[in-house]
């Protein structure tokens, strides 16, 4: 009998391992990472626990993972690492050949692009360390503009990573010198990205301010630009946040007809996903379902579609039907493990809690620990902490856990504080 | 269900029909036809209601949001039948957001109409809801069969003494029913009942769940914290999968009968309890003993009553009844106005082998009231072949592809999940593709699946 167990410390013989065991027999090592990764893809809930009560709180630990089947499959495993590893190697080799030809630009330029794959693998730390490399090329350049696409990446990295304050100084010195060397389009990102920035703290006047400087930007910039819409439904999503519904509405109109004047076939899942979500803040959960659905309709992107599955999510649930909320977001959760975007399971649990809480289900507050969890191994920003901290709060007060709920309910606040503050550095 | 004539009401452009109502008329269908919205509202508005309305999308001033709130005026008292003159994938989006079905291709056909309302609840038999039994009014309990009654005989038997109880079932058979009843029946009625599943949780938290903690005895514990052991102090604790222990905790259990007492994580002293313990499993906990999975001192002690439920497949005189009630339950939470079963339906759930047992039963229902789309719950609506609600992604793969689906569909369908596999590496997706890398780009481009990575997304 092995110890390394998990649900209830139950024993668990068979074939079969939960990802939890998995964990705590392997050690972990960079070198072991696709491995894991790999484990965690095809990992599936056991379909023989499935009507079982535990069943309904299970969440991504509880999957189970057969080795030999991964075994079978191990040759392409490595053929994956290896044909990464190469592309890395070359990539380094490239760098350093363009630096001894004097080409520094170039070099920067073979470290930024690096760094952009690890960004979309979500290899966040990894995608830093290249960029780090790469602005300190910079430092080099004579031409500084050339160095601004490096500092374009190191901001959006910087903001995904929470680092708030270092992706504020990254798009500060690239709307300056943008600005200043008559480089518009990389100012205007820069503008934008600040903007992006304050709504991530919860600074709704500085964020106007930032959008307000980018529209400014975009009407000296000729020729039709994304961020004609983008600003606009930017704009949309503050005066959501800040309470401003029906102005919102008028914003998102806008930027659905900007959207659709340039033919921008990629805006309908982004502009239909935020009509729904300001419906929901209207208290139309109804509509913001169908207009969840009519996103989910036409999203094909795995990260957009667990978004727009979490939020059809909580509009079933603001509709009480508890049994399709579960459902969809099951859905959202299977997409996330299958794609390898665990990052984005927080959110998903975040709603399994809600919905295990509106179920008055005492084992639900497992998904808010898990999501807690997640938040944590995989270093994800203090506000994703914060936004599981505030239902797990409400749902502890429910159970009557008065003390517990203050306690969460006291560091949520703490971290929504310290954004305001500029923190996040 | 009635032999009475079908209603309709239809509010079509002047190009949708040919002469419709005539030919529906000598096949038991009344239509009344409108051509403008103001008529429209007026006829729907009127008492007697209609048990189909169908809608052109080309009518003058028919849009979604109209189609949506005739959706929500009918609210499961008719059904909704939408028709348009061109097929658009907009149209049929919205056919299926509302429940209509098949969308109908304008001039509708006599024939076509025919066959989308017949092939809707409301003109077969069933059985009306007002058939649903009474719960059993102690247990709460439902199910005509030979087994529920004996379970009905043994918690009047066993309800009203002290002793623990193991209720024996497949999941899903409805042991916490059975459970909350024993309690409902005790001595200890007026206390708590609390339930806690021991297979839900991590080890640490469940020890910190059912002994509670003093203060700083676990990580980020800021104060005593009562467990639910505690909690159920005078009424009864319900340990749901009590085969999840672990050989620690399941020692710990056992000073519940021997010293009836506990201790909190942190804590030294021990803590009186006096509760009723229940306990459940769908495992045989003396094969269990046996294995040496389980400790035979705590099993002795659990088993000293049991109830055993048999599975819903071999009760099959239960599961009208329980759909019945389940139905009902769930059209009043809803509001929806629903009737009853149809025989095709009632057939349906008779014949399906319920692994789930009473809770799918229960889930079917409540997925079948919402999706209904008149006041009959049809076979259409019991979607059991939806599949389970954790199906992963690698089964629904095996499963295959409606044969629906254009090619188009499938095929950007597929390279979306080569990319996805290559993680965007066009060379490489386009290698297992076997097609050119340009052809790959282009037709990325045509299904709009180049990721879209704008700094101006929202936040």
């Amino acid at each position: 009998m092995s110890d390394v167990t998990h649900r209830g410390g139950g024993i668990h013989v068979g074939a079969t391992l939960s990802l939890d065991e998995v964990r705590a027999i392997l050690p972990e090592l960079d070198g072991l990472r696709p491995l894991l990764e790999r484990l965690e893809q095809v990992a599936e809930p056991d379909a023989s626990r499935r009507w079982a009560g535990s069943a309904e709180v299970e969440s991504l630990g509880d999957r189970r993972v057969d080795p030999v089947e991964v075994d079978r499959e191990l040759e392409l495993l490595v053929q994956e690492v290896r044909f990464e590893a190469e592309r890395s190697f070359r990539a380094g080799l490239r760098a350093l050949r363009k630096v001894s030809e004097r080409d520094l630009e170039g070099a920067a330029s073979e470290l930024r692009l690096e760094a952009e794959r690890r960004v979309r693998d979500g290899r966040l730390a990894e995608a830093e360390a290249f960029l780090a490399c790469a602005l300190r090329l910079t430092e080099r350049f004579m031409d500084r503009r050339a160095a601004l696409p490096v500092h374009l990446a190191a901001a959006r990295v910087a903001r995904a990573r929470g680092h708030l304050g270092r992706a504020e100084e990254h798009y500060r010195l690239v709307l300056r010198l943008g600005e200043a060397a008559g480089d518009l389009p990389a100012a205007l990102t820069a503008a934008v990205g600040l903007g992006n920035l304050e709504v991530d703290r919860g600074r709704w006047t500085a964020a106007e301010v930032g959008y307000a400087r980018a529209q400014g930007l975009l009407e000296r910039i000729p020729g039709s630009r994304p961020e004609r819409w983008h600003l606009a439904l930017n704009r949309s999503i503050l005066a959501r946040e800040e309470g401003a519904l029906a102005r919102a509405w008028e914003l998102l109109l806008e930027a659905d007809e900007r959207a659709r004047e340039m033919g921008d076939t990629g805006a309908a899942p982004i502009i239909e996903n935020a009509r729904g979500q300001v419906l929901l803040a209207m208290a139309e959960p109804e509509a913001a379902e169908a207009a969840f659905r009519r996103a989910l309709a036409v999203a094909h992107h795995p990260d957009a579609r667990v978004t727009i599955g979490v939020n059809l999510a909580d509009a079933l649930l603001a509709r009480g039907r508890l049994l399709e909320a579960g459902g969809e977001a099951r859905r959202a959760e299977e997409l996330a493990v299958r794609a390898g975007i665990g990052s984005r399971l927080p959110e998903v649990y975040r709603v399994l809690g809600e919905v295990a809480a509106a179920s008055e289900n005492p084992e639900g507050f497992i998904f808010f620990e898990r999501a807690l969890d997640i938040v944590r191994t995989r270093d994800l920003p203090q506000v994703e902490r914060a936004r599981v901290l505030e239902p797990y709060a409400r749902a502890e007060r429910a159970r009557g856990h008065g003390h517990e709920a203050e306690t969460l309910a006291a560091e949520a606040r703490a971290i929504r504080a310290a954004l305001r503050e500029g923190g996040g550095t | 269900v009635t032999e009475e004539q079908t209603t309709a009401l239809a509010l079509l452009s002047t190009d949708a029909d040919g002469d419709l109502g005539s030919v529906l008329r000598e096949g038991g269908i009344e239509l009344h036809t409108v051509r403008s919205i103001p008529d429209f509202r007026s006829a729907l508005a009127a008492p007697g209601g209609w048990q189909f309305v169908l809608l052109s999308l080309g009518a003058a001033g028919v849009d979604e949001a109209f189609v949506r709130q005739v959706r929500d005026r009918l609210a499961g008292s008719g059904s909704l039948v939408l028709s348009a003159p061109a097929f658009s994938l907009n149209a049929a989006s919205l056919a299926r957001e509302v429940g209509s079905g098949d969308l109908l291709r304008e001039p509708i056909e006599s024939r076509q109409l025919e066959r989308a309302l017949r092939d809707r609840p409301g003109s077969g038999s069933g059985v009306a809801l007002s058939e649903a039994p009474a719960p059993d009014r102690v247990a709460g309990l439902v199910g005509p069969s030979q087994a529920m009654a004996g379970i009905l005989r043994k918690l009047a038997e066993v309800g009203d003494t002290a002793a623990p109880v193991l209720v024996q079932g497949e999941a899903g058979t409805g042991k916490e029913m059975v459970a909350r009843a024993l309690h409902a029946l005790g001595r200890r009625r007026n206390g708590l009942f609390v339930p806690v599943n021991c297979s839900a949780l991590p080890e640490h938290l469940l020890e910190s769940e059912l002994f509670g903690h003093e203060r700083g005895a676990v990580e980020g514990a800021l104060a005593r914290r009562i467990g639910r052991i505690e909690r159920a102090e005078g009424g009864t604790l319900f340990l749901e999968e009590v085969d999840g222990l672990s050989p620690i905790l399941q020692s710990r259990v056992l000073r519940i009968f021997t010293e009836y007492s506990i201790e909190r994580v942190g804590g030294g002293q021990p803590v009186p309890i006096d509760a009723r313990v229940v306990a459940s499993t769908d495992r045989d906990l003396d094969e269990l003993v046996e294995r040496g999975e389980f400790r035979g001192d705590l099993a002795s002690r659990l088993t000293a009553i049991r109830i055993e439920i048999p599975p819903l497949r071999e009760r099959t005189e239960d599961i009208v009844p329980l759909a019945l009630h389940f139905a009902s339950r769930f059209a009043e939470r809803y509001a929806r106005k629903i009737e009853g079963i149809t025989d095709e339906a009632i057939r349906l759930l008779e014949t399906h082998g319920w692994p789930g047992n009473v809770l799918e039963l229960r889930n079917v229902l409540d997925r079948a009231v919402l999706r209904a789309r008149g006041r009959w719950i049809d076979a259409g609506d019991l979607a059991l072949d939806a599949g389970p609600p954790r199906l992963s992604a690698r089964s629904q793969a095996d499963a295959g592809y409606p044969p629906t689906r254009s090619l188009a569909d499938v095929e950007r369908d597929h390279i979306r999940k080569v990319l996805h596999y290559t993680r965007g590496v066009m060379g490489q997706a386009a290698d297992i593709l076997g097609i050119h890398r340009n052809t790959l780009t282009r037709k990325v481009d045509q299904y709009g699946l180049r990721e879209e990575s704008a700094e101006g997304e929202p936040a």
